[in-house]
């Protein structure tokens, strides 16, 4: 034997025996994973397999295969008439209301407004929704007793009795969209730097109720009003509270039918950054925002 | 016998048009053509004028594409989803998620219905889970938002605080009677 042979057997004796764990697969014998496309690899996104769901191709919304649709059985019924065109008023309560005011969120020593409520933070309005301000509803009529000057949309009767009997003065006034967007935000509008628009006239179907006296309307008489206070004083039975010289000011002060913002008036403008305010001195000017 | 017809109407034609004006004359024309047209319409008596323009004779363009009633999920101008009219026009959708409808049949032979039963098809009434699930999905958002209307009659019906699945001001706390 060479030496080379003698080697190699050596080698070999002390080499591991051919056996299943040492040996290399048959070429091909192991498959490679495929690399699907897609978030999970290629598969049908849930969508199963097959079949109308797979496809997407469900029949469509409301249909019944040959049945008359349920969506058009019945007969029509003018349910959203108009809906478009009708002024909303989304609704405040006393109960919120009272809880306002004792939680300090309100302050009644000044007239309280649609500002005042805004400020508070806790109500929306969109104007361009035909919002057209709040309705104050008689939820908690019985335990509201705040004596505040009120300026708020919409009331009914119950609430002008409640609010009367505690010692205060409700007004129901109207502001068109317009005037809303600087009332909702007067931060932004002041910063907007414009003059304060001049508060619309209400349209011919709402000036009825804000010129009735019994609904505390902005244009009715101020006279006819006291009287109406007595009437709905007797009709609920109770006796409107004697007024304290103090806050008899505040709780008689009212604003003008163009005015929006207590203690400015429409044409103004109201600079922030330098605390000033800027008044129109062209007579022109001041004849359009008085008229 | 359509040939003797016409010779005859020619020949009357021809005997009307010396004597008279140039209106009568063609009155007269006017009367033979339209009664040989009227009697014998496969005979084309009508000779062609001017050459046929071809812009009025062309057949007018009709819409290719018919409506439906059904839900459009993307509109062409903005790709938005689009309400069923024909919903809005039959169903009312409270707040608290339900829509009410008519009745059907309420108009129909009512000289045959007895009044309890004309009562009853004077009512509106629920639609089920279902059905109200399926018509939310066949109006837009705008359909779902509150609306806070006066003198609203579906005003008291918007809000169903008698169910825990559809309340939506807390319970208010009734605290346990003292018992002695």
């Amino acid at each position: 034997m060479s030496n080379t042979t003698e080697k190699a057997l050596n080698l070999l004796r002390y080499l591991p025996r051919v056996c299943i764990s040492n040996i290399r697969d048959n070429p091909g014998a192991h498959k490679q994973a495929r690399r699907g496309r897609g978030q999970h690899g290629g598969d049908y996104h849930g969508a199963g397999n097959k079949g109308a769901k797979a496809r997407q191709s469900y029949t469509r919304l409301g249909y019944e295969m040959g049945n008359n649709p349920f969506y058009l059985r019945f007969p029509f019924e003018p349910y959203y008439k108009g809906h478009h065109l009708k002024r909303q008023y989304p609704p405040v309560s006393l109960l919120n209301l009272q809880k306002l005011i004792d939680t300090n969120r309100i302050d009644t020593t000044k007239p309280i407004d649609l500002v005042a409520i805004m400020n508070t933070g806790l109500f929306r309005l969109y104007p361009d929704q035909q919002h057209f301000g709040f309705q104050l509803t008689d939820e908690g009529a019985d335990i509201f007793s705040a004596k505040i000057n009120l300026e708020i949309q919409w009331t009914s009767e119950p609430v002008i009795a409640a609010i009367e009997r505690a010692g205060g003065f409700v007004t129901t006034a109207y502001y068109d969209a317009q005037s809303l967007h600087a009332m909702i935000n007067t931060k932004k509008f002041f910063e907007r730097g414009i003059p304060i628009p001049r508060r619309m006239m209400p349209p011919p179907d709402a000036i009825e109720y804000y010129s009735n006296p019994a609904n505390r309307g902005y244009l009715s008489d101020p006279e006819k009003i006291s009287k109406e206070r007595l009437v709905l004083a007797q009709k609920y039975g109770y006796t409107l509270p004697k007024l304290d010289d103090q806050i008899l000011e505040m709780l008689k002060e009212r604003k003008d039918p163009r005015q929006i913002f207590y203690g400015l008036h429409p044409g103004w403008v109201v600079n922030l950054t330098d605390k000033v305010i800027l008044k129109p001195l062209d007579e022109e000017l001041k004849e359009y925002y008085a008229s | 016998m359509f040939r003797n017809i016409l010779c005859s109407f020619s020949r009357l034609a021809i005997a009307t048009r010396t004597p008279q004006s140039n209106v009568f004359k063609n009155t007269s024309d006017n009367l033979v053509k339209q009664i040989t047209v009227r009697n014998f319409s496969l005979l084309n008596i009508q000779a062609p004028l001017a050459a046929p323009k071809l812009l009025e004779n062309a057949p007018k363009p009709q819409p290719a594409a018919t409506s439906t009633r059904t839900v459009t999920k993307f509109s062409i101008r903005k790709g938005k989803r689009k309400s069923v009219k024909a919903v809005l026009k039959r169903f009312y959708r409270l707040q608290w998620g339900i829509w009410i409808r008519t009745k059907a049949g309420r108009n129909k032979k009512l000289w045959k219905k007895n009044p309890p039963q004309k009562r009853r098809l004077r009512q509106h009434v629920f639609c089920n889970s279902t059905q109200s699930h399926m018509l939310d999905k066949m109006v837009g958002p705008y359909w779902r938002k509150p609306r806070y209307f006066i003198d609203d009659p579906y005003q008291p019906y918007h809000v169903r605080n008698e169910f825990e699945r559809s309340r939506v001001t807390p319970k208010p706390y009734i605290p346990p009677e003292d018992r002695i």
